[in-house]
């Protein structure tokens, strides 16, 4: 019965996963087309991605920028907040690997110091459509992550 | 009129999807965005100025000695670039193109590195310059991408800092007078 109730409970919770948004020094490019996701032209919310307000609702956090010194702290400290399965998608060339703030004095990158990165969208800014399919896979990889968990 | 937009609404229902298929083939090819990186290792001479341009150092050459040459290794790490297209308009062989390809998602960061082997023949001689033929243009002074060459119209002089010659050749393709070569030795 208890088995039963939780594989409901996945099923359910892999078609609205949530996203949390961090911005570690970003120069809002990635942001402002994460937000065009959601606009109802590309209108992710189809798939039940959703903006939560706090970390500890989300499912999947999206990071952007190059992780700066003064968000570092913030980065571990809410990343840490976020339950488990979770799943990390960067955004952009920046947090994977500083891109042209590389070697810069408050850059405290690369992201995958700190977190398993794991998926990756590419560009300056990446497409809406691209950030789409990374989202896409990521909501693919959480489902595998809670089968696996609750085996 | 109790209804102001019935007759919108009515009409909306048939009307196409303000949304966007996901995916949307419709997308492909579109615009000027500058996307996946796509290099023609053939028409690579190795000159060296996409590393030099790069502002965020994504660009990485390796070199592996082999009979007759060397093999040159160039890899763009696309998780690092900027997509500025830089050395696209700085390569005078057009090797380098920034295609419209925006999938660019990976879950191993590897899978977003683009390399090509360039073959380099070993060659023993260097630029000379015949110079009964020459007009001091300075053409070849200003396309060397290492800045070896130096001319002098008023003084009717030129000189190359072998240094730091790739022999790329580009000069020899640029000089209008056809007067620069490679000596035999």
């Amino acid at each position: 019965m208890a088995g039963k109730i939780t594989q409901l409970m996945d099923e359910s919770a892999a078609k609205s996963p949530w996203l949390y948004h961090i911005n570690t020094g970003s120069c809002n490019g990635c942001d402002i087309e994460l937000v065009a996701c959601l606009t109802p032209r590309y209108d992710a919310e189809r798939f039940g991605f959703k903006l939560a307000g706090s970390p500890r609702h989300a499912d999947i956090v999206v990071v952007s920028g190059p992780v700066t010194s003064q968000s570092k702290e913030r980065l571990i400290r809410t990343l840490a907040q976020v339950p488990e399965p979770k799943c990390v998608v960067s955004i952009g060339s920046c947090p994977r690997s500083g891109n042209v703030f590389k070697g810069s004095y408050s850059v405290e990158g690369p992201l995958e110091k700190y977190v398993h990165v794991d998926v990756s969208v590419a560009g300056c800014t990446p497409k809406p459509e691209a950030i789409m399919e990374g989202l896409y896979r990521a909501a693919q990889i959480l489902t595998e992550k809670r089968k696996a968990m609750h085996k | 009129m109790m209804f102001p937009f019935l007759k919108k609404a009515v009409l909306n229902a048939f009307d196409k999807p303000s949304t966007e298929a996901f995916p949307n083939p419709e997308a492909e090819g579109l615009g000027k965005y500058r996307g996946r990186i796509v290099f023609h290792e053939d028409k690579c001479v190795d000159c060296g100025k996409c590393i030099q341009v790069c502002s965020p150092i994504a660009i990485t050459r390796t070199e592996e000695k082999v009979e007759g040459g060397t093999n040159i290794t160039r890899s763009f790490d696309l998780t690092s670039c900027t997509f500025c297209g830089t050395c696209q308009d700085f390569c005078d062989e057009g090797s380098i193109e920034l295609t419209t390809d925006y999938h660019m998602v990976a879950e191993d960061p590897k899978d977003l590195i683009v390399t090509g082997v360039t073959f380099k023949k070993d060659i023993a001689g260097h630029i000379v310059c015949d110079t009964s033929a020459c007009i001091y243009c300075g053409l070849c002074m200003r396309n060397c991408p290492q800045s070896t060459i130096k001319v002098d119209r008023a003084t009717k002089t030129w000189e190359i800092n072998l240094d730091n010659c790739v022999k790329c050749g580009i000069c020899i393709g640029k000089c209008p007078k056809k007067v620069l070569s490679f000596s035999e030795e």
